[in-house]
């Protein structure tokens, strides 16, 4: 969508002033809706609002062998799919890019061990562990994807319940798993150290958190920060620009400021959510 | 004859009467061209010789004597019968139910029993099926005299000549612009309908075609009016007074076409520091307030200050004005300059930033609806 | 991954034979963080380079490197038509595929790019798009392709500085000289001498803390264009990390310039 001038400038001197178009400030996110336990089928399941940007995760759950080369681990996978939905850019192939970046970079985020232990989701050492397919669609783009989609895959990992192994047979080659009746004995994923993504754009001489899609045309350099409890699990560089290192620098500092502040509203929110999945709203 | 008919809705009717009643429209279908208006001089002659036939053939079979103008008051006063009976605003979805001869005369009258419209009183967004007009959109009925159209609720933007709108610039052209303007074909701005800066009346050259887009480029936005409309739906826009032109810093608003209010004046300067275009294709331009005598030190409009930074209490202003438009648009209500002031007004007990939550956005519209309402009350 | 059916591949079920090995002691003492920056002369702690522009003559531009053990070849293609584009633009485009060569790593890749080679080209291709002037090919696209010969750590940085001297070598305008490197944060003090390092500068970090962060940095700007980090750190102590790899980089940085000299000074003549 292309911009004026004229429109460029007057975004770049409300940036400048503290005062975006619709009156936010520069630290202050769109009003978010969060919503769990939405798909049925799935294992765990979170559907996030903000603003215009809609997205729904759905987390999967298989049994699979471990790589050889690590045989304690268990596997975590991340598909993006763009819908054609979200914007008439998105038909056919033309999403692809940009699923494959958020993929990428959602796949380096939760590699440490410190952000989601795969530890846990082993089964039986070199032989079987679970894998987890974390699908994500997006239904509506309105700007801030990465944002929007790290906090869904949080929500939707804690509302994510793995059936309690209560027995496993070996007969040889022949392994035999056997997974508990009751559908309600389940363990629960722990993820509070999971990251959060926080989008950070340059826009003149200051950053902004949440652009909208007016905004995003004016960014000189934007970056993702994940991190969580001022820790980085990554950085990343979007678009095409630039930046000074003393820029970057101060980036960092703010992306884990707002990062920390994301995530206690979430685990706030996801405390108050009842078994019963009433919808609930928060603001940031 | 008993010519009083008021209560023409009950069947019950003096068996004489129907009986005679019948017998005339049994003798009118042969000469069912006395019933036709036309005023080509052929059709008159044949239809005063149909007209002294019939009254011969009606001394014969109803034994009484009749003028001619006594029988053109009395088919009259058929007519209206039938006319009465079969009329839905009056009868509403009831049954109508007619007698023999009433139905013969509308047959003969070229009516329908089912009442329905004919072909040329159907507007847009109905279709015809059947003999029932049907809608073929979901929206809110429209009624001028005859004319039925259907108006929808979310529709791109039909053109009208005069109508004043924002659009953007999509493409640069040989000869002309590609205006975006939410309507389905992209419209166009010829170079002969810009004002060019040294003056109206040059003749448009090579060398201006060449220059196209330093006046005009990709994503400019322009305020314009419409000056005819193609063949193909396309619309022709103009900017030749200095009222049009290229906008300057603001703040671009889209909401539904439908939305707008069509009225005379389409740029408001808000009194609290706002100026405002409410264009009819349903982009609202939200800007700092423009002063009438700015206009003629313009060169047409295409030279912007982008140096000038708008200071910190009419960005507010601005910001508080947008959240309003996108709050009565969610729960679709018009926008016409009061409706926005009002709004505003309503919305100053929240801050700027919290008219972005949708219960905020809910109440500010109830609030404003509510005060209409009273304003409205007062008028009257 | 899809097979691919018009080549035969191997066994499916098929696992590398290091798994198998007993691990032997032997180890390799890493400096931590405070002693590499005491040390001022930090080229001292990075693997040599050896920077060749020319290898293809096909080729509008070319570059080979080797840093340490591993040896990358770059090629740079004549601008073009961006094909299956309509519309007007004001802005040139870069293609980038980064490649590793089946037999370049310990495990044996696939012909076609994977997830891991996908990532790499498109940190690539951010990196090169800051130096590129966009500007002065609109409509234009460049066409990018590395191929890592032998990888044996940081062979993305590697990509990126022969991709910088191949498209100074081909003529295409730049902004700066770019340059990157890799750093890479060990959990202890000792490491395994036979487990492949990934960076070209190890450091040692805390028991928890550990990672690999590539940057890449346009010279005379001192502007950084692209950061790429994994892993787990602390915000500061990420701070930290950066200020020693830009400085790195600028010693680099000599290195490249030389070896665009000798290419001028070799055409003069």
């Amino acid at each position: 969508m292309p911009l004026s001038e004229a429109e460029k400038t007057f975004i770049l001197h409300g940036v400048d002033e503290n005062f975006r178009q619709d009156g936010r400030d520069r630290e202050a996110y769109r009003p978010m809706e969060l919503e769990t336990g939405t798909v049925q089928h799935a294992f765990g399941s979170a559907h996030l609002r903000l603003a215009n940007t809609d997205v729904l995760v759905a987390v999967k759950l298989e049994i699979d062998a471990p790589f050889p080369e690590t045989p304690h681990e268990g596997k975590l996978e991340f598909f993006v799919d763009c819908s054609a939905n979200a914007t008439p850019d998105f038909e056919g192939r033309g999403g692809e890019d940009l699923a494959v970046e958020l993929a990428n970079t959602l796949a380096s985020a939760y590699q440490s061990r410190q952000a989601f232990d795969l530890r846990k989701m082993c089964i039986l050492k070199g032989k079987k562990c679970w894998k987890l397919y974390v699908d994500i669609l997006i239904l509506e783009c309105g700007g801030n994807l990465f944002d929007a989609t790290s906090l869904a895959i949080k929500a939707a990992l804690h509302n994510t319940q793995i059936p309690k192994i209560k027995a496993v047979n070996i007969d040889g080659d022949n392994i035999e798993i056997e997974v508990s009746d009751s559908v309600s004995d389940c363990e629960k994923i722990n993820i509070e150290n999971a990251p959060v993504l926080v989008t950070l754009c340059k826009i003149g001489q200051h950053c902004i958190v949440d652009p909208s899609l007016s905004e995003e045309q004016c960014t000189v350099g934007s970056m993702v920060v994940a991190a969580t409890k001022n820790c980085v699990s990554t950085i990343s560089l979007l678009g095409s620009g630039s930046l000074h290192q003393d820029t970057l620098f101060q980036f960092l500092d703010f992306g884990c400021k707002i990062a920390n502040r994301l995530n206690e509203a979430l685990m706030e929110t996801l405390a108050n959510i009842s078994v019963t999945n009433e919808n609930v709203g928060f603001l940031k | 004859m008993n010519s009083d008919s008021d209560n023409s809705i009950s069947e019950k009717e003096v068996p004489e009467k129907s009986s005679a009643n019948l017998k005339l429209t049994e003798i009118l279908e042969k000469y069912h061209i006395i019933f036709k208006k036309s005023q080509v001089p052929k059709i008159k002659e044949k239809k005063k010789k149909h007209t002294k036939k019939f009254i011969k053939k009606y001394i014969v079979q109803i034994v009484k004597n009749i003028s001619e103008q006594q029988l053109k008051r009395k088919i009259q006063n058929m007519k209206t019968e039938v006319k009465k009976k079969t009329d839905i605003s009056a009868t509403g979805n009831k049954n109508i139910i007619l007698n023999l001869w009433e139905r013969q005369l509308l047959t003969l009258v070229e009516g329908k029993e089912k009442p329905s419209f004919s072909k040329d009183t159907r507007g847009h967004g109905t279709y015809e099926e059947d003999g029932d007009l049907k809608a073929s959109v979901a929206g809110v009925k429209e009624q001028v005299n005859k004319l039925i159209s259907v108006r929808p609720l979310k529709s791109r933007y039909d053109g009208q000549v005069g109508e004043v709108l924002v659009g953007r610039i999509m493409e640069v052209q040989q000869k002309r612009w590609k205006v975006d303007t939410n309507a389905r074909l992209d419209s166009a701005l010829l170079i002969s309908s810009v004002n060019l800066p040294g003056g109206e009346l040059r003749k448009r050259s090579l060398q201006d075609q060449h220059s196209m887009r330093q006046y005009l480029q990709e994503g400019d936005l322009i305020s314009a009016e419409v000056q005819s409309i193609f063949v193909d739906g396309t619309l022709s826009l103009h900017t030749r007074s200095l009222r049009y032109g290229k906008l300057a810093q603001g703040i671009l608003v889209k909401v539904f076409p439908s939305l707008i209010k069509k009225t005379k004046l389409h740029y408001h300067n808000l009194p609290f520091g706002v100026g405002i275009i409410l264009g009819n294709n349903g982009y609202v331009w939200i800007s700092p307030p423009v002063s009438t005598t700015e206009l003629e030190g313009n060169e047409g409009g295409f030279v912007q200050n982008l140096e000038e930074v708008i200071p910190r209490d009419i960005r507010e202003a601005m910001a508080r004005v947008r959240n309003c438009i996108l709050a009565l648009a969610q729960s679709y209500m018009m926008l016409f300059n009061t409706s926005v002031v009002v709004a505003y007004e309503e919305s100053l007990k929240y801050a700027v930033h919290e008219l972005l939550l949708p219960e905020v956005m809910i109440d500010v519209a109830l609030l404003t609806q509510q005060r209409m309402n009273m304003m409205e009350d007062y008028e009257f | 991954m899809p097979l691919d059916h018009k080549r035969l591949n191997g066994p499916e079920e098929s696992v590398p034979y290091e798994l198998f090995l007993r691990h032997k002691q032997e180890t390799v003492e890493i400096k931590t963080l405070d002693e590499v920056t005491k040390d001022s002369d930090i080229s001292r702690e990075h693997p040599k380079i050896y920077l060749k522009t020319g290898t293809v003559s096909q080729a509008k531009g070319s570059a080979y490197i080797e840093i340490g053990e591993t040896k990358i070849i770059v090629t740079v293609f004549d601008p073009k038509e961006i094909p299956n584009k309509q519309d007007y633009s004001l802005k040139g485009e870069i293609s980038c595929e980064f490649k590793y060569a089946p037999f370049s790593c310990t495990k044996r890749r696939l012909h076609q790019q994977d997830n891991e080679e996908k990532r790499n080209s498109l940190i690539m291709k951010k990196a090169l798009e800051s130096a590129v002037c966009l500007h002065e090919i609109p409509n234009f696209q460049v066409a990018i392709h590395s191929l890592v010969l032998q990888n044996d750590g940081s062979a993305l940085s590697g990509a990126i500085i022969a991709a910088g001297v191949a498209l100074a070598e081909a003529g295409v305008p730049m902004f700066d000289i770019i340059t990157s490197m890799t750093l890479e944060i060990c959990r202890s003090n000792e490491i395994d001498s036979l487990r492949k390092m990934t960076g070209q500068i190890q450091v040692a970090g805390e028991k928890s803390h550990y990672g690999t962060i590539i940057i890449s940095k346009l010279h005379a700007n001192e502007q950084i264009c692209q950061v790429h980090q994994t892993g787990f750190i602390p915000g500061d102590q990420l701070k930290n990390y950066i200020t020693v790899l830009s400085k790195s980089c600028d010693s680099i940085a000599a290195i490249v310039k030389k070896c665009l000299l000798k290419e001028v000074v070799n055409h003069i003549k």
